[in-house]
């Protein structure tokens, strides 16, 4: 029987983690992407809310 | 832009898998250490370091990445005796030695830096959290490649993870493989 190899889950998930750093991810404390487009996305309009009229 | 460029850009952007991103940095990496796998990832720290510093010292080097002086000494013979970095006397004190990245060391860091958008510092942090993964305190290039390598193929026979890592004796991959289990890194399905 052939032995078969594979990560453990946190490994996989820690090694995510790792790849982030590539691109600077935030919580890794890398120059985070400047084209981030959460950063450049336009602000939301907020939409007033008033009070429905009785 | 010159063809050259052109080409690297074009393999960063097909690779756009981040674990095969990782493998490719790694290879990098190997190629800029004189093709020694079985190099400390820290080896690989303290090159990057002076060459994101050039005409940096040593107790520059060893305050930065927080290092000791017997570890340091010992690195930078490595580096220096395989031709990966130059050092010259300071001009107002003889005493002092700058160095910095030259060769084939500085060709294949600025390509590892095409997978970190060109910045030293994210290509330091990421070395930094790989390290982190292992207890092992001196992982080498070779654990982390078969990590990655095992990331990439989901499961995989031993022959299968060896022939996509680092050509060596049997015994040495074995070894690192066996060091990864132990380590609770890596699982075997029977």
């Amino acid at each position: 029987m052939v032995q078969r190899f594979k990560l453990s889950a946190s490994t996989r998930r820690e090694l995510d983690k790792v790849a982030l750093a590539l691109l600077g991810g935030p919580d890794l404390g890398g120059d985070w992407n400047r084209t981030n487009p959460a950063i450049e996305a336009a602000p939301v309009a907020v939409v007033p809310v008033t009070a429905p009229k009785i | 832009m010159s063809p050259r460029h052109d080409l690297k850009s074009a393999h960063s952007a097909v690779s756009s898998n981040s674990v095969q991103k990782m493998g490719l940095v790694l290879d990098h990496l190997v190629a800029a250490l004189g093709g020694d796998p079985s190099a400390p990832i820290r080896r690989a720290q303290i090159l990057l370091d002076i060459d994101a510093n050039p005409g940096t010292t040593q107790s520059d080097v060893m305050d930065r990445l927080g290092l000791n002086k017997s570890t340091m000494n010992r690195e930078i013979e490595w580096l220096y005796d395989h031709g990966c970095l130059i050092r010259q006397s300071g001009q107002q004190d003889g005493r002092v030695i700058h160095m910095e990245t030259c060769g084939y060391s500085k060709k294949n860091i600025d390509l590892s830096l095409d997978y970190a958008e060109g910045s030293h510092k994210n290509l330091q942090k990421f070395l930094e959290s790989l390290i982190t993964l292992f207890t092992n305190p001196k992982p080498t290039l070779r654990d982390a490649k078969l990590l990655v390598t095992a990331a990439d193929l989901g499961e995989a026979s031993r022959q299968e993870l060896f022939s996509r890592s680092y050509q060596a004796p049997q015994t040495t991959n074995v070894r690192s493989l066996e060091s990864l289990v132990e380590q609770g890194l890596m699982k075997v399905e029977e």
